[in-house]
Protein backbone atom coordinates (compact mmCIF):
# COMPACT_ATOMS: atom_id res chain seq x y z
CA UNK A 1 0.00 0.00 0.00
CA UNK A 2 1.71 2.84 -1.03
CA UNK A 3 1.70 5.58 1.83
CA UNK A 4 1.09 8.92 0.34
CA UNK A 5 2.81 11.56 2.65
CA UNK A 6 0.76 14.58 1.48
CA UNK A 7 -2.63 12.88 2.85
CA UNK A 8 -1.19 13.89 6.56
CA UNK A 9 -1.25 17.82 5.68
CA UNK A 10 -3.48 17.83 3.17
CA UNK A 11 -2.96 21.36 0.97
CA UNK A 12 -5.03 21.83 -1.93
CA UNK A 13 -2.80 24.21 -3.61
CA UNK A 14 0.19 21.67 -3.43
CA UNK A 15 0.98 19.40 -6.48
CA UNK A 16 0.67 15.69 -6.08
CA UNK A 17 4.03 13.66 -5.64
CA UNK A 18 7.47 14.85 -4.67
CA UNK A 19 8.28 18.06 -6.13
CA UNK A 20 11.67 20.22 -5.77
CA UNK A 21 10.17 23.55 -6.36
CA UNK A 22 6.15 23.19 -4.82
CA UNK A 23 3.80 25.49 -6.24
CA UNK A 24 1.89 27.71 -4.41
CA UNK A 25 -0.70 30.20 -5.08
CA UNK A 26 0.41 33.33 -3.71
CA UNK A 27 -1.39 33.92 -0.48
CA UNK A 28 -1.48 30.98 0.94
CA UNK A 29 0.52 29.74 3.65
CA UNK A 30 4.16 28.14 2.54
CA UNK A 31 4.18 30.35 -0.41
CA UNK A 32 7.62 32.14 0.58
CA UNK A 33 8.69 28.21 1.11
CA UNK A 34 11.25 28.43 -1.43
CA UNK A 35 12.64 31.44 -2.10
CA UNK A 36 14.56 31.82 1.22
CA UNK A 37 16.44 28.81 0.46
CA UNK A 38 17.36 29.59 -2.42
CA UNK A 39 18.42 32.85 -1.70
CA UNK A 40 20.01 31.25 1.34
CA UNK A 41 22.01 28.53 -1.20
CA UNK A 42 23.20 31.39 -3.13
CA UNK A 43 24.82 33.40 -0.61
CA UNK A 44 26.49 30.08 0.86
CA UNK A 45 27.74 29.54 -2.34
CA UNK A 46 29.09 33.08 -2.76
CA UNK A 47 30.53 33.31 0.82
CA UNK A 48 32.46 29.70 0.63
CA UNK A 49 33.98 31.00 -3.05
CA UNK A 50 34.93 33.82 -1.76
CA UNK A 51 36.59 32.05 1.02
CA UNK A 52 37.98 29.42 -1.74
CA UNK A 53 39.29 31.99 -3.87
CA UNK A 54 41.52 33.83 -0.40
CA UNK A 55 42.79 30.91 0.82
CA UNK A 56 43.95 28.90 -2.92
CA UNK A 57 44.94 32.77 -3.59
CA UNK A 58 47.03 33.14 -0.69
CA UNK A 59 48.46 29.52 -0.42
CA UNK A 60 49.45 29.73 -3.96
CA UNK A 61 50.67 33.45 -3.56
CA UNK A 62 53.39 35.60 -1.69
CA UNK A 63 53.76 33.12 1.33
CA UNK A 64 54.26 30.01 -0.72
CA UNK A 65 57.16 31.78 -2.77
CA UNK A 66 58.90 33.40 0.29
CA UNK A 67 59.47 30.33 2.33
CA UNK A 68 60.06 28.26 -0.78
CA UNK A 69 63.02 30.69 -1.51
CA UNK A 70 64.02 31.00 1.87
CA UNK A 71 63.78 27.40 2.44
CA UNK A 72 65.83 26.25 -0.75
CA UNK A 73 68.71 29.35 -0.38
CA UNK A 74 69.60 27.92 3.17
CA UNK A 75 69.86 24.26 2.42
CA UNK A 76 72.02 25.37 -0.30
CA UNK A 77 74.56 27.94 2.29
CA UNK A 78 74.11 24.79 4.61
CA UNK A 79 75.86 22.84 1.79
CA UNK A 80 78.45 25.45 0.89
CA UNK A 81 81.83 25.80 1.67
CA UNK A 82 83.54 28.92 2.06
CA UNK A 83 84.66 30.65 -1.53
CA UNK A 84 81.72 29.09 -2.75
CA UNK A 85 79.47 31.24 -5.31
CA UNK A 86 75.64 30.45 -5.63
CA UNK A 87 73.92 31.74 -8.70
CA UNK A 88 70.40 30.84 -7.84
CA UNK A 89 67.44 31.39 -10.40
CA UNK A 90 65.04 33.50 -8.81
CA UNK A 91 62.41 34.31 -11.88
CA UNK A 92 59.48 33.65 -10.17
CA UNK A 93 60.36 36.08 -7.68
CA UNK A 94 61.24 38.61 -10.12
CA UNK A 95 57.88 38.56 -11.72
CA UNK A 96 56.21 38.69 -8.67
CA UNK A 97 58.36 41.46 -7.30
CA UNK A 98 57.55 43.30 -11.13
CA UNK A 99 54.05 43.14 -10.40
CA UNK A 100 53.90 44.00 -7.30
CA UNK A 101 56.06 47.19 -7.59
CA UNK A 102 58.46 46.16 -5.55
CA UNK A 103 62.40 46.68 -5.74
CA UNK A 104 63.51 43.09 -6.61
CA UNK A 105 66.62 43.68 -5.11
CA UNK A 106 65.41 44.14 -1.82
CA UNK A 107 64.10 40.69 -1.81
CA UNK A 108 66.44 38.74 -0.48
CA UNK A 109 68.74 39.71 2.51
CA UNK A 110 70.84 37.80 5.18
CA UNK A 111 71.37 38.82 8.68
CA UNK A 112 74.85 37.38 9.17
CA UNK A 113 74.62 38.25 12.82
CA UNK A 114 71.39 36.40 13.57
CA UNK A 115 71.72 33.50 10.43
CA UNK A 116 69.07 34.51 9.04
CA UNK A 117 68.18 34.33 5.25
CA UNK A 118 65.02 36.92 4.48
CA UNK A 119 62.94 37.00 2.00
CA UNK A 120 60.62 39.45 1.10
CA UNK A 121 57.98 41.44 -1.36
CA UNK A 122 56.79 44.16 1.39
CA UNK A 123 58.46 46.38 3.24
CA UNK A 124 57.70 45.23 6.50
CA UNK A 125 57.01 41.58 6.45
CA UNK A 126 58.85 38.56 5.04
CA UNK A 127 59.80 35.14 5.54
CA UNK A 128 63.03 34.39 7.74
CA UNK A 129 64.71 31.00 7.59
CA UNK A 130 68.03 30.01 9.88
CA UNK A 131 71.28 28.52 8.42
CA UNK A 132 73.51 26.41 11.28
CA UNK A 133 76.30 27.65 9.17
CA UNK A 134 78.91 30.11 10.93
CA UNK A 135 80.15 31.04 7.29
CA UNK A 136 79.71 35.00 6.41
CA UNK A 137 77.43 34.95 3.33
CA UNK A 138 76.49 37.93 1.34
CA UNK A 139 73.98 37.84 -1.58
CA UNK A 140 73.24 40.62 -4.42
CA UNK A 141 71.04 40.67 -7.48
CA UNK A 142 72.59 39.62 -10.87
CA UNK A 143 72.54 42.32 -13.62
CA UNK A 144 73.03 42.07 -17.17
CA UNK A 145 75.48 43.76 -18.59
CA UNK A 146 73.69 46.48 -19.50
CA UNK A 147 73.19 46.97 -15.42
CA UNK A 148 69.64 45.68 -15.61
CA UNK A 149 68.60 42.77 -12.94
CA UNK A 150 68.10 39.78 -14.85
CA UNK A 151 66.05 37.91 -11.54
CA UNK A 152 68.86 35.68 -10.35
CA UNK A 153 70.97 36.29 -7.26
CA UNK A 154 74.34 35.96 -6.21
CA UNK A 155 75.04 34.11 -2.82
CA UNK A 156 78.68 34.04 -1.78
CA UNK A 157 79.48 32.03 1.19
CA UNK A 158 83.27 33.16 2.75
CA UNK B 1 -3.96 34.77 21.43
CA UNK B 2 -6.37 32.04 20.31
CA UNK B 3 -4.49 32.63 17.07
CA UNK B 4 -1.38 32.27 18.29
CA UNK B 5 -2.10 28.16 19.32
CA UNK B 6 -4.54 27.16 16.78
CA UNK B 7 -5.74 27.44 13.35
CA UNK B 8 -2.30 27.65 11.97
CA UNK B 9 -1.36 26.73 8.68
CA UNK B 10 1.88 24.88 7.33
CA UNK B 11 3.40 23.55 4.23
CA UNK B 12 5.11 20.82 3.16
CA UNK B 13 8.58 20.98 2.96
CA UNK B 14 10.54 18.69 0.58
CA UNK B 15 14.15 20.84 0.43
CA UNK B 16 15.99 18.55 2.72
CA UNK B 17 18.34 17.82 -1.23
CA UNK B 18 18.84 21.21 -0.44
CA UNK B 19 20.02 21.36 2.98
CA UNK B 20 21.95 18.39 2.10
CA UNK B 21 23.80 20.45 -0.51
CA UNK B 22 24.35 23.48 1.76
CA UNK B 23 25.95 20.99 4.31
CA UNK B 24 28.34 19.47 1.62
CA UNK B 25 29.40 22.89 0.27
CA UNK B 26 30.28 23.86 4.07
CA UNK B 27 31.44 20.88 4.43
CA UNK B 28 34.45 21.08 1.11
CA UNK B 29 34.84 23.98 1.76
CA UNK B 30 35.98 24.35 5.16
CA UNK B 31 38.35 20.97 4.11
CA UNK B 32 39.53 22.64 1.04
CA UNK B 33 40.69 25.62 2.93
CA UNK B 34 42.56 23.88 5.52
CA UNK B 35 43.70 21.36 3.62
CA UNK B 36 45.27 24.18 0.91
CA UNK B 37 46.28 26.03 4.08
CA UNK B 38 48.13 23.08 5.62
CA UNK B 39 49.28 21.95 2.05
CA UNK B 40 51.26 25.36 1.21
CA UNK B 41 54.24 24.84 3.31
CA UNK B 42 57.25 22.98 2.16
CA UNK B 43 58.68 20.91 4.67
CA UNK B 44 62.84 20.69 4.56
CA UNK B 45 63.14 19.45 7.63
CA UNK B 46 64.54 16.11 6.91
CA UNK B 47 66.47 17.70 4.48
CA UNK B 48 68.52 19.75 7.04
CA UNK B 49 68.78 17.28 9.16
CA UNK B 50 70.51 15.21 6.67
CA UNK B 51 72.72 17.59 5.50
CA UNK B 52 73.62 18.48 9.47
CA UNK B 53 74.55 15.19 9.75
CA UNK B 54 76.97 15.16 6.63
CA UNK B 55 78.45 18.19 7.86
CA UNK B 56 79.06 16.76 10.96
CA UNK B 57 80.68 13.18 9.71
CA UNK B 58 83.01 15.11 7.10
CA UNK B 59 84.04 17.38 10.39
CA UNK B 60 84.55 14.54 12.54
CA UNK B 61 85.99 11.82 9.56
CA UNK B 62 88.44 11.61 6.96
CA UNK B 63 88.91 9.27 4.48
CA UNK B 64 87.62 6.78 6.92
CA UNK B 65 89.94 7.81 9.66
CA UNK B 66 88.31 9.68 12.86
CA UNK B 67 90.11 13.04 13.40
CA UNK B 68 92.80 12.98 16.49
CA UNK B 69 91.11 16.18 17.89
CA UNK B 70 87.77 14.54 18.03
CA UNK B 71 88.55 12.29 21.32
CA UNK B 72 90.14 15.47 22.97
CA UNK B 73 87.17 15.81 25.63
CA UNK B 74 87.61 19.83 24.61
CA UNK B 75 86.86 19.75 21.18
CA UNK B 76 84.82 22.60 20.26
CA UNK B 77 82.30 21.11 17.82
CA UNK B 78 81.08 24.75 16.85
CA UNK B 79 84.11 26.58 16.19
CA UNK B 80 85.78 23.36 14.50
CA UNK B 81 82.63 21.92 12.12
CA UNK B 82 81.96 25.65 11.67
CA UNK B 83 78.47 25.81 13.20
CA UNK B 84 76.58 28.54 14.63
CA UNK B 85 75.93 27.68 18.54
CA UNK B 86 72.88 29.93 18.77
CA UNK B 87 71.06 28.46 16.02
CA UNK B 88 71.83 24.73 16.47
CA UNK B 89 71.51 24.88 21.17
CA UNK B 90 68.15 25.69 21.22
CA UNK B 91 64.83 23.71 20.62
CA UNK B 92 64.76 23.85 16.70
CA UNK B 93 68.08 21.29 15.92
CA UNK B 94 68.81 18.66 18.04
CA UNK B 95 72.42 17.03 17.30
CA UNK B 96 73.81 13.58 19.37
CA UNK B 97 77.30 12.06 18.68
CA UNK B 98 78.72 8.67 19.94
CA UNK B 99 81.98 7.76 19.31
CA UNK B 100 83.03 3.99 20.42
CA UNK B 101 85.45 1.76 20.62
CA UNK B 102 85.59 -1.68 18.91
CA UNK B 103 83.80 -3.37 21.87
CA UNK B 104 81.08 -0.37 21.81
CA UNK B 105 82.53 1.30 24.99
CA UNK B 106 82.48 5.25 24.59
CA UNK B 107 85.92 6.47 23.64
CA UNK B 108 84.57 10.59 25.24
CA UNK B 109 81.67 11.75 26.22
CA UNK B 110 78.64 11.91 23.73
CA UNK B 111 78.12 15.36 22.26
CA UNK B 112 74.64 16.49 23.02
CA UNK B 113 73.53 19.67 21.11
CA UNK B 114 69.76 21.31 21.27
CA UNK B 115 66.80 19.85 22.37
CA UNK B 116 66.50 16.22 22.49
CA UNK B 117 64.25 14.22 19.51
CA UNK B 118 65.49 10.78 19.61
CA UNK B 119 62.01 9.70 20.64
CA UNK B 120 59.87 12.00 18.81
CA UNK B 121 62.17 10.54 15.98
CA UNK B 122 61.77 6.69 17.01
CA UNK B 123 58.32 7.35 17.48
CA UNK B 124 57.62 9.11 13.84
CA UNK B 125 58.54 5.99 11.86
CA UNK B 126 58.72 2.38 14.06
CA UNK B 127 57.89 -0.72 11.52
CA UNK B 128 54.37 -0.87 12.44
CA UNK B 129 53.54 2.62 11.37
CA UNK B 130 54.71 2.76 8.36
CA UNK B 131 53.02 -0.79 7.51
CA UNK B 132 49.94 1.07 8.39
CA UNK B 133 51.21 4.55 7.02
CA UNK B 134 50.60 6.80 10.09
CA UNK B 135 52.20 9.63 10.05
CA UNK B 136 53.02 12.02 13.32
CA UNK B 137 51.94 15.84 12.23
CA UNK B 138 54.92 18.59 13.09
CA UNK B 139 57.31 15.52 13.63
CA UNK B 140 60.75 16.82 13.33
CA UNK B 141 63.41 15.95 10.37
CA UNK B 142 65.21 13.03 11.70
CA UNK B 143 68.22 11.61 10.31
CA UNK B 144 70.35 9.20 11.97
CA UNK B 145 73.76 6.50 10.94
CA UNK B 146 76.42 4.83 12.63
CA UNK B 147 79.36 4.27 10.54
CA UNK B 148 82.74 2.45 11.08
CA UNK B 149 85.86 4.58 11.54
CA UNK B 150 89.54 3.92 12.48
CA UNK B 151 91.27 5.98 14.75
CA UNK B 152 94.89 6.47 16.44
CA UNK B 153 95.61 6.29 19.95
CA UNK B 154 99.27 6.52 20.97
CA UNK B 155 100.69 5.65 17.05
CA UNK B 156 98.27 2.25 17.20
CA UNK B 157 95.74 1.97 14.46
CA UNK B 158 92.55 0.77 16.42
CA UNK B 159 88.87 -0.11 14.85
CA UNK B 160 85.78 1.94 16.47
CA UNK B 161 82.11 3.32 15.32
CA UNK B 162 80.98 6.73 15.41
CA UNK B 163 77.16 7.48 15.13
CA UNK B 164 75.48 10.91 14.04
CA UNK B 165 71.98 11.71 14.83
CA UNK B 166 70.60 14.75 14.02
CA UNK B 167 66.86 16.26 14.28
CA UNK B 168 65.80 19.63 13.11
CA UNK B 169 62.53 20.91 13.87
CA UNK B 170 62.70 24.50 12.52
CA UNK B 171 59.69 26.27 11.12
CA UNK B 172 60.84 29.51 10.03
CA UNK B 173 59.10 32.72 10.56
CA UNK B 174 57.33 35.41 9.07
CA UNK B 175 58.40 38.38 10.85
CA UNK B 176 58.30 41.85 11.00
CA UNK B 177 61.03 43.44 8.84
CA UNK B 178 60.38 47.01 10.05
CA UNK B 179 63.99 47.15 11.67
CA UNK B 180 65.60 44.81 9.11
CA UNK B 181 67.91 46.25 6.60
Amino acid sequence: MKMNLFKRFPNKNMEKGINFFPKYKKGTAGDDTVYPVVIFVILNLMFFSLLIYFVWSSSGGVTVLEQAYAKQIVLAIDSAKPGMEISIDMDDAFDFANKEGYDFSKVLSVDNESNVVYVRFHDRRGYGYKFFTDYEVNVFPDQTKEGELNGRYIIVVS
Amino acid sequence: MKGLLMNKKGGEKWLSPWWILVLALVGISVVGAVGLFHGAEADVRGIEARILHNNLMKCFIENGILKEEALNEEFDIFSICNLNKEVLDNEDFYVKIKIVDEQGGLLRDEIRIGANYEVECELKNPKEFRERKIEFKDSPGCFNSKEQISYFVNGNNLKGGIEVFTASRQRGSKIPLANKK
